[in-house]
């Protein structure tokens, strides 16, 4: 129970929540070491991705769906003429 | 419509929902086509975003629905592959990988789906048990078992690696993938 005794004080919340899960289980409380490694890893991990350098298909395509909008509330409103833009 | 959500906004969103795609998948081609499919459908469907709720949740929830559905095709297409978890995918590996990051990254592969989506939100993109079950549609108390399964089961590829086999649960997922080819 250290584990969760240590995660209450650390994270009241989540301890918490664990333990309303799962009833006190001596012998499955992760190990602190290992709950630290998931947890860091898991950001490392994760924030890694989010650094990752993006392709341009993707503004590429927002550009397009906004143009393509923009054409068809202009045809919409019969303003073909002008008017409207940004 | 489009006012409520600026052009702006969702490219802001891009980097969180990608990486969500890619740790959901395994793989960067996959995630590409899966983000991009998301923003087109967010795009044709944002009359049905609340303006001033969480975007980026409403965007992961998107995402996470085409991804269930086209893996639920894909293994109706291919019968056997029950019990081979996407993350047969996760060999994909960079050069400069730190090992012990690139063992964590197998053993996240080995997970089932369920589980390594609700451990990423929980665990690495900052979302309350709430916040997930709402993406995922599910009870808040399933989520809660799933990130706990989750853990555990992470724990034990974990310590298997640092009991010695250090290799294993890479060696088990090149099993695994080659299986699936």
């Amino acid at each position: 129970m250290s584990d969760a005794t240590n995660r209450a004080n650390a994270a009241g919340r989540k301890a918490g929540e664990r333990e309303a899960q799962e009833s006190p289980q001596r012998d499955k409380a992760l190990p602190e070491q290992t709950s630290q490694r998931i947890r860091d890893e898991l950001m490392a991990y994760y924030d890694g991705l989010v650094n990752e350098p993006l392709p341009d298909r993707f503004v590429q395509l927002l550009q397009q769906l906004e143009q393509r909008e923009k054409a068809g509330q202009k045809a919409e409103r019969g303003e073909r003429s002008g008017g409207g833009d940004k | 419509m489009t006012q409520f959500v600026a052009r702006d906004e969702l490219i802001a969103a891009i980097p969180s929902l990608r990486a969500f795609a890619i740790s959901l998948c395994g793989r960067t081609d996959q995630a590409d086509d899966l983000v991009q499919d998301t923003l087109v459908k967010a795009w044709g469907n944002i009359a049905t975003y609340t303006p001033g709720t969480n975007l980026r949740a409403w965007l992961f929830t998107i995402l996470r629905n085409s991804f269930y559905s086209q893996l639920r095709k894909r293994r109706r297409e291919v019968e056997d592959v029950d019990g081979v978890h996407s993350g047969a995918l996760f060999v994909e590996a960079s050069q400069s990988e730190h090992i012990r990051m690139r063992e964590f990254r197998s053993a996240l592969g080995l997970l089932p789906e369920d589980q390594r989506e609700a451990l990423i939100l929980v665990g690495a993109a900052g979302y309350s048990y709430e916040e997930t079950a709402e993406i995922c549609g599910c009870a808040v108390g399933t989520i809660k078992s799933r990130v706990n399964r989750a853990r555990r089961k992470l724990a034990a590829l974990l310590d298997e690696e640092l009991g010695g086999e250090a290799d294993s649960a890479p060696v088990r997922v090149e099993q695994l993938a080659s299986a699936f080819r």
